[in-house]
């Protein structure tokens, strides 16, 4: 595992993370998805040591804490572009070599020119995409074993963002590098995570296997008392409609051998994210 | 370390075309109304208040947030800004120094000037560089100006004495300088020390 | 060897995968011994998530139709005949399948089905 978060507690005046579990295998990507505000940021600060939690630990590299040398492995891109954007991309390439010691200057000015990124110009005359991929240039540029992203994706066209996930599938290519990402884009992470973990509310709600989630759950729609016949140990979960229910279902091939008929839907993030969310549904 | 310098010079390449100007025109000014020694002083505070602008730059680009992830400890970041500073005030004693020998000012004058301006740095640093780092860099232009007015003018007095008093460094005024200096390096010491824990407190 | 995914379709992609890949080996287009690519090159070049390549490797290891070398990659396994019988019975049992799904909502008896076939396999 490159990365364990055991038990992550903290309270903070308006909320509480709770027990925060999860853990990310080595040469996987990750998807942390949930609402604004339920603690995906909190955990990646803890994770990074940004902020300390009052009680759990995380283990990166396989041993407890963040050392120096761990954070030179750790590759990190926030949704906004934390250097001084008076500054061109070659004088970032000199300050990035002056902080990280296994800096590779070449794939940097390798990643400049397959971006388009041009030298000569402020940074803040950058687009929001061109400022993203100079992030990931950064965080790719020094051996990083481990990228951790907080909203890489946010406000990139499909364009943009499908040349951003390309580049993350070819940087876990060697089996050896893993990613930690938080998005809205479930989409894109139904597409290329490995493994999704749901945070709401400050509580882990789920982490699965992506396949394993996307293919063995399932959203069945029908009237509102076929559903709550349904046995409610399938059930994680029912959402009433003035027309009809949908209930989301936790074992499709269950599902599809006791009640053929009614109409099980593939799983999709954004629906189940909703249906686990949203006050007004019943979870069972 | 290294890069954490570069990161300040390089945000202040904009400023020094500035600075330049505004020392251009005190050297004009001050020489003119036959105050020579003026421009050194000034351009030696000067340049330690536009460096506060790192802080600024700091802050809007949520720099602190990136020197918590990277491979450098609370210690080095610290130290290194403090070398910003050092090598501001050491670049600016230099121009001074080239400017009071070209108005040939007298070597003891020029002597007197330069601790002077030397000191008032290192007092300015030690004690404006904690405050912008715990109460950043709006609240701390107010403070900083007050903070400077009645040193200011404790340093500036102590310059006009010695140019009065004295023509040439005699042992008695070494003794003082040197335990003015002794005073100052060991508030730098000082304020870097609070600096870095006033660092390592904040949560990001 | 062509691979094309159905993001849409309610097949889970790496039973896509695993399908399409049987396909080429049963028809002879992947040779005995011949190396496929590697389960991350696959998923970058098909822009999926390496999780799914990797259930689709091991479903066709666990089908008999590749051989995974720990360290050298993933491999057409040696010719089987019973497995290639077995596989192509399977999918005329799916085609079978869906001739009387259709049948019976047609309202066409067991009868005239047996007749139907009886025809068409006669020609």
């Amino acid at each position: 595992m490159v990365l364990q978060v055991k038990e992550i507690h903290k309270q903070y005046p308006q909320f509480l993370l709770d027990k925060i579990s999860f853990e990310l295998p080595e040469g996987a990507i990750m998807g942390l998805i949930g609402e604004n505000g339920a603690g995906k940021s909190t955990t990646m600060r803890i994770i990074l040591g940004m902020a300390q939690a009052d009680s759990g630990s995380v283990s990166i590299f396989g041993h407890e804490g963040v050392t120096e040398q761990d954070r030179a492995q750790i590759g990190v891109v926030f949704d906004e572009l934390p250097f001084n954007q008076t500054l061109f991309v070659s004088h970032l390439g000199k300050v990035m070599q002056g902080i990280y010691p296994n800096w590779d200057q070449q794939a940097y000015e390798e990643y400049l020119v397959r971006f388009r990124l041009p030298d000569k110009k402020e940074l803040k005359d950058f687009s929001r995409g061109m400022k993203m991929k100079l992030s990931l240039a950064v965080a790719m540029s020094h051996h990083a074993r481990l990228l951790i992203l907080d909203e890489p994706t946010s406000g990139l066209d499909p364009v943009v963002r499908a040349e951003i996930l390309d580049l993350f599938l070819e940087f876990i290519s060697d089996g050896k590098r893993s990613i930690l990402v938080s998005s809205h884009m479930t989409g894109d992470l139904e597409r290329i995570a490995d493994y999704i973990t749901l945070i709401h509310q400050g509580r882990v709600m789920l982490s699965k296997n992506k396949d394993e989630l996307i293919y063995g759950y399932g959203i069945a729609r029908a009237d509102r008392q076929t559903l709550a016949a349904v046995d409610s140990s399938l059930v994680e979960a029912i959402q009433d409609g003035p027309y009809g229910s949908q209930a989301l279902i936790n074992d499709r091939v269950r599902f599809e051998r006791e009640y053929p008929d009614i109409l099980l839907d593939r799983l999709n993030l954004d629906e189940m994210m909703v249906m686990l969310c949203r006050n007004e549904v019943h979870r069972q | 370390m290294k890069g954490f310098l570069l990161n300040d010079l390089f945000s202040i390449r904009r400023l020094l075309k500035s600075i330049a100007i505004v020392y251009l025109v005190f050297m004009v000014a001050w020489s003119a109304v036959g105050k020579p020694q003026m421009p050194a002083l000034m351009l030696g505070i000067m340049s330690i208040s536009y460096m506060g602008n790192l802080f600024s730059y700091d802050e809007f680009y949520h720099w602190e947030k990136y020197q918590r992830v990277i491979p450098l400890s609370v210690r080095q970041v610290v130290l290194a800004r403090y070398l910003s500073f050092g090598i501001a005030a050491l670049v600016t004693l230099v121009l001074g120094l080239m400017y009071l020998l070209v108005m040939r000012v007298p070597l003891y004058e020029i002597g007197v000037i330069l601790m002077g301006t030397a000191a008032m740095q290192m007092y300015t640093i030690s004690v404006t560089v904690p405050i912008y780092y715990k109460l950043g860099v709006a609240k701390s232009r107010l403070i900083q100006l007050l903070v400077m007015l009645i040193p200011a003018g404790i340093f500036m007095g102590m310059i006009t004495v010695l140019r009065k008093e004295f023509s040439e460094f005699t042992v008695g005024v070494e003794l003082i300088l040197g335990g003015v200096f002794l005073v100052l390096l060991i508030g730098i010491l000082l304020s870097v020390r609070i600096s870095i824990r006033i660092v390592r407190k904040k949560e990001v | 060897m062509n691979l094309i995914i159905s993001n849409s379709s309610g097949h889970p992609i790496y039973e896509q995968i695993t399908d399409q890949i049987k396909a080429c080996i049963l028809s002879g287009e992947l040779s005995e011994g011949q190396a496929l690519p590697s389960m991350r090159a696959l998923a970058r070049d098909l822009h999926i998530s390496v999780i799914t390549t990797k259930r689709a490797y091991e479903d066709l290891e666990r089908d008999g139709f590749v051989v995974v070398v720990a360290g050298k990659g993933c491999f057409v396994a040696p010719r089987n005949l019973e497995l290639m019988r077995e596989e192509k019975r399977k999918q005329v049992e799916q085609i079978l399948e869906k001739a009387v799904e259709q049948a019976k909502a047609a309202s066409i008896s067991l009868e005239e089905l047996g007749e139907m076939l009886s025809l068409l396999y006669e020609d």
